[in-house]
């Protein structure tokens, strides 16, 4: 029983973790906190079913075609509302960042519906290991690897590119960045880019994994900043270990809590963090 | 400022014009309906909400009533929510001057609407699908009606089910909301009352993406089966699919809102022969035939959803009620719902308005035939009912039997 | 249709209308003067709906109490609790960045709607608690929602006297001062999370009262009527467009508000049956796109911020 729980907190962190890094740089780099972003993940995750289910292409493509579009939808958010509204002050931004998370999340419902969607209609029956005590399914091991196949990319681009490097200069300081002729722009739609991708990323495998809802993103919101703010704003490597921290603990507590009460455990991590080391773990002082 | 202040008095206006245009005095006989046609209950509230137009139309068709006026219903959406439903309930009897209401669905809307709008402003009130407890000792100076029965007699019948299909011991997952919550203090009770162990009992949260720590803790004692208590869209069927996937149930009871063929795709093999329950019709007479024939006629295919028969029910009801007192003043009209109807009265069918109208006339009480069977009133407003066992055979839902209050 | 009837709905259309003034203002004391990012509304008008309730009713095997108190306590408790939770809220988020007080507040909200829905103990859960007691009920026979609208127009007037009588003194404007530049004031010894932390309260017992207000009048209250939507963003929605800082601009923009959102209520009753499922949706991306013109185009609102004297105590109107 414990070690489900903690197998289903790894893959639930995981896709935490993946969605978390986007929103860590974002929040890095831009200074504001981007409440669009569960909505961008459920977005992506639509997205996906558009291209799978409903006009049957393969996972893999699908897969792509998602992310892009998700990259697509972000940096046309940024175009048309942050961009303009960053000179005011930040509650401005954010407060536009609920309206657009409003907007996303009700056409999903306009064009999907209210009700469940699934990828696959059959269900997958789980491989049985350790004498019984531990269930995987298929699906959920391609869950795992993706994941470390993404955040493993994520990690060559932020320190092996130019672009990448670019983005950590400018989440760690950004007066600085501009001194030694970083182009801002480029670097901001950049890092938009990478997080839409890395969003629809994180809202497929939550997908594929269960099922899609319009809310599924929305829910998993607080999770997402418990996880940038316990790793430390502007760090990625932080989100990482954040959100595998966030899933894990949300799993394992329900030995200790009533399931039902489990959505508070990433806002009482949170708020801990907060009260101990506002700055998180691995991030600089605000 | 004076540029601001001609901007304001015009939206005022504009605002103004738009609530009152609605209404314009014509010589109709107004009934409102308070449908949710938006929100959580929305795929339940267009259909119910055809339940009442097809009444609309066989009265109107037949004449009308009190001496020829037409029935008009006016509709209001509720949102599912209860600021939305008690906003749109005082539109409806204020500005349209309505003293009928059939709705709300949800519980959580038709009590505050009963409690600050309807009771204090003598209006009839009948809900076609609140199956709350709540209802039935709500201080309603008799306004308030129901076509469906309370869900503690459902899970009754559940709970009896689960028993006789010979199981010791039962874990129950319910939606947590005041449906889910009264049938599931009803099935534990009467499955312990059978000499059964529920050995647990937990409430889950609709639309989140994963069940397994609800499936994991209530799997815990090996039960012998899964009760179920949900809808299909708010996580029912994933509750199944991740129940059978990590192998936590392979025997399952479901209740009326997965009695819906939507739960057996891709895992036809899997759910073949469980069973569940769902209010349905009275047995005997042929209301619930005749309805579906003649919804499809109107509307197509009818869906497997509950509440439509019991939508038109209702309205027809009034209608009844309103013929019989003569007037559309609500005191009159609450009065005259327990003097028209009778069990051994004389028996009217749905699709016969002109024989109710003539019965009325010569004095007569009428036995009706409603959709979703006999509708009658006991002396709090519930009304009584039945609850049907059905089954699932070869990926389809079929009924199998019927349990009468 | 009579005019009697016209007349009633708009005494009802009032007193909904005047319940969001009471919230709008409340933000604006948080956000308009404070600058502070409050996204968990719907929390605080839980908290202070379902104190009231409690203190109020008469006592009840369903839920906590209840205390059969008069309802000037109820609404006096419902805004101390409320006030209470924002404090406990404030301690660790409100001398950070201001976006960690508007994650807090989404948490909070969430775990406040979470105890009611669970608690049955404290507040009947998911069943809600119902025959909330109306002051002064059957006095006034079928003018009762009248003197209920004067009871509300009274609490406006009230806190709207009190906030701008509170802005225009040396506390308000050392609190417009930390929202022009937080440095310069905290240069002259200010200590600026106390003020920040007491604009926080203030708010959130005003939140308290207008969901106290909202309990009475709706005499029933579950889990489901406190959803972001209808409590949270709605009223940041009439903040926006009336103004932000302008006390004034915060009613009219409730009242005007929540006139667009049931007035279109119509539009879904226009649209064909096979598409009404949707009207909710486009409902809710019309007032989103709506709120981003407004956010893009005139940030300030109808209104604008109100210039509040900085020299003298005395409210310039």
């Amino acid at each position: 029983m414990v070690l489900q729980l903690f197998l289903n907190g790894v893959i639930l962190g995981s896709i935490i973790a993946l969605g978390a890094i986007g929103l860590s740089l974002i929040y890095g780099i831009l200074k504001f906190g981007h409440f669009a972003h569960g909505d961008l993940m459920t977005l992506g995750a639509y997205f996906a079913f558009l291209f799978k289910v409903q006009l049957g292409l393969p996972f893999w493509l699908a897969f792509v075609l998602a992310a892009l579009l998700t990259a697509g939808t972000a940096i046309l958010l940024n175009l048309i509302l942050y961009r303009h509204l960053k000179k005011r002050d930040s509650v401005i931004v954010m407060i536009s960042s609920v309206g657009a998370a409003l907007i996303i999340r009700n056409l999903v419902l306009l064009f999907w519906g209210p009700q469940n969607q699934f990828y696959e209609k059959a269900i997958q029956m789980p491989i049985v290991l350790a004498g019984g005590l531990l269930r995987i399914k298929e699906n959920q091991i391609i869950i795992l690897v993706l994941a470390l196949t993404l955040v493993i990319a994520v990690h060559l681009f932020l320190s092996k590119t130019k672009m990448g490097k670019a983005m950590r200069a400018m989440s760690d300081n950004i007066d600085l960045a501009q001194i030694t002729g970083i182009n801002t722009e480029k670097v901001i739609i950049w890092t938009w880019a990478m997080s839409g991708v890395l969003t629809a990323a994180a809202g497929i495998l939550l997908a594929f994994d269960t099922h899609l809802t319009p809310v599924m993103g929305w829910n998993l919101l607080l999770p997402l900043f418990a996880a940038v703010i316990l790793g430390g704003i502007g760090s990625p490597y932080g989100a990482m270990f954040g959100g595998l921290v966030i899933g894990i603990s949300q799993e394992m507590s329900t030995l200790i809590i009533s399931a039902a009460y489990k959505p508070a455990v990433a806002f009482t991590i949170m708020i801990l963090m907060l009260i101990i080391r506002p700055s998180g773990l691995m991030g600089k002082k605000v | 400022m004076f540029k601001k202040k001609i901007l304001i008095t015009m939206l005022l206006m504009l605002f103004l014009s738009l609530t009152v245009s609605g209404a314009l005095a014509q010589e109709t006989v107004k009934i409102g309906t308070l449908m949710p046609l938006t929100g959580g209950l929305a795929s339940y509230g267009q259909f119910t909400r055809n339940g009442t137009l097809l009444a609309q139309k066989i009265i109107n068709e037949q004449g009308g009533l009190l001496g020829g006026r037409e029935l008009e219903l006016v509709n209001v959406d509720t949102q599912t929510n209860p600021q939305a439903g008690v906003d749109g309930a005082q539109k409806l009897v204020s500005v349209n001057g309505i003293n009928a209401i059939v709705g709300a669905l949800s519980s959580g809307v038709t009590i505050p609407v009963a409690e600050s709008v309807t009771v204090p402003g003598e209006v009839v009130l009948i809900s076609p699908a609140s199956t709350s407890p709540v209802l039935t000792n709500l201080d309603d100076d008799g306004f308030v009606f129901r076509t469906v029965p309370s869900d503690s007699l459902q899970g009754v019948v559940a709970g009896n089910l689960a028993a006789d299909l010979n199981h010791d011991s039962l874990a129950v997952i319910y939606v947590n909301n005041d449906y889910g919550q009264g049938l599931n203090d009803a099935v534990v009770e009467q499955f312990e009352e059978r000499g059964g162990e529920v050995t647990a009992s937990i409430a889950f949260e609709p639309n989140k993406v994963s069940y397994r720590s609800e499936l994991m803790e209530a799997a815990e004692d090996n039960p012998d089966a899964l009760l179920l208590i949900a809808y299909t869209d708010d996580g029912g069927i994933t509750i199944i699919r991740q129940a059978l996937e990590n192998g936590f149930f392979d025997e399952f009871i479901f209740t009326d809102g997965l009695k819906a063929p939507e739960i057996t795709e891709g895992v036809e093999q899997y759910l073949e022969g469980m069973r569940g329950t769902a209010p349905t019709s009275m047995p005997g007479g042929e209301g619930p035939e005749l309805f579906t024939e003649l919804y499809e006629e109107e509307f197509g295919e009818i869906p497997p959803k509950p509440y439509i028969d019991t939508s038109f029910d209702a309205t027809f009801v009034l209608a009844l009620a309103i013929e019989k007192a003569g007037s559309t003043e609500g005191p009159a009209i609450r009065d005259a719902i327990n003097e028209v109807l009778a069990e051994d009265g004389m028996v009217v069918n749905i699709n016969e308005w002109n024989k109710a109208k003539d019965l009325i006339e010569a004095g007569e009480k009428i036995r009706y035939e409603g959709a979703s069977g006999p509708v009658l009133f006991n002396d709090v407003g519930d009304s009584m009912g039945a609850i049907g066992i059905w089954k699932i055979e070869d990926g389809d839902i079929v009924n199998e039997s019927v349990e009468v209050q | 249709m009579t005019f009697a009837g016209v007349f009633s709905y708009l005494v009802f259309f009032l007193i909904f209308a005047g319940i969001y003034a009471v919230m709008t203002m409340a933000l604006n004391m948080q956000r308009g003067f404070a600058g502070l990012f409050n996204i968990g509304i719907a929390g605080f008008w839980a908290v202070g709906s379902y104190t009231s309730a409690i203190m109020t009713k008469g006592p009840s095997p369903d839920h906590l109490g209840g205390f059969g108190m008069p309802f000037i306590i109820g609404l006096l408790a419902a805004g101390l609790i409320s006030a209470l939770v924002a404090l406990l809220v404030g301690i660790p988020t409100i001398r950070l960045r201001e976006d960690y007080l508007g994650i807090a507040t989404i948490g909070i909200a969430e775990i406040i709607r979470l105890v009611i829905k669970n608690e049955a103990w404290l507040s009947n859960g998911v069943r809600g608690i119902s025959a909330i007691p109306k002051p002064m009920a059957g006095s006034f026979g079928s003018n009762y929602n009248l003197f209920f609208l004067l009871i509300v127009v009274l609490i406006i007037a009230l806190f709207y006297y009190l906030s701008e009588k509170g802005i225009n003194s040396p506390w308000g404007r050392i609190l417009r001062a930390i929202r022009e530049d937080e440095e310069v004031v905290k240069a002259v010894g200010k200590n600026v999370v106390r003020y920040r932390m007491e604009a926080f309260i203030l708010g959130a017992f005003m939140m308290g009262v207008g969901g106290a207000l909202y309990a009475h009048f709706t005499s029933f209250i579950s889990p489901e009527a406190f959803r972001p939507m209808q409590a949270t963003f709605l009223v940041w929605i009439m903040l926006i467009i009336g103004g932000s800082a302008n006390n004034f601009g915060s009613i009219v923009g409730a009242f005007l508000t929540w006139g667009i959102w049931t007035g279109t209520e119509f539009l879904t009753g226009m649209l064909p049956a096979a598409y009404t499922t949707q009207a909710a949706a486009i409902r809710v991306i019309l007032i989103g796109v709506f709120l981003e013109l407004i956010l893009l185009n005139r940030p300030q609102g109808l209104f604008g911020e109100k210039k509040y004297s900085s020299a003298s105590t005395t409210a310039d109107g």
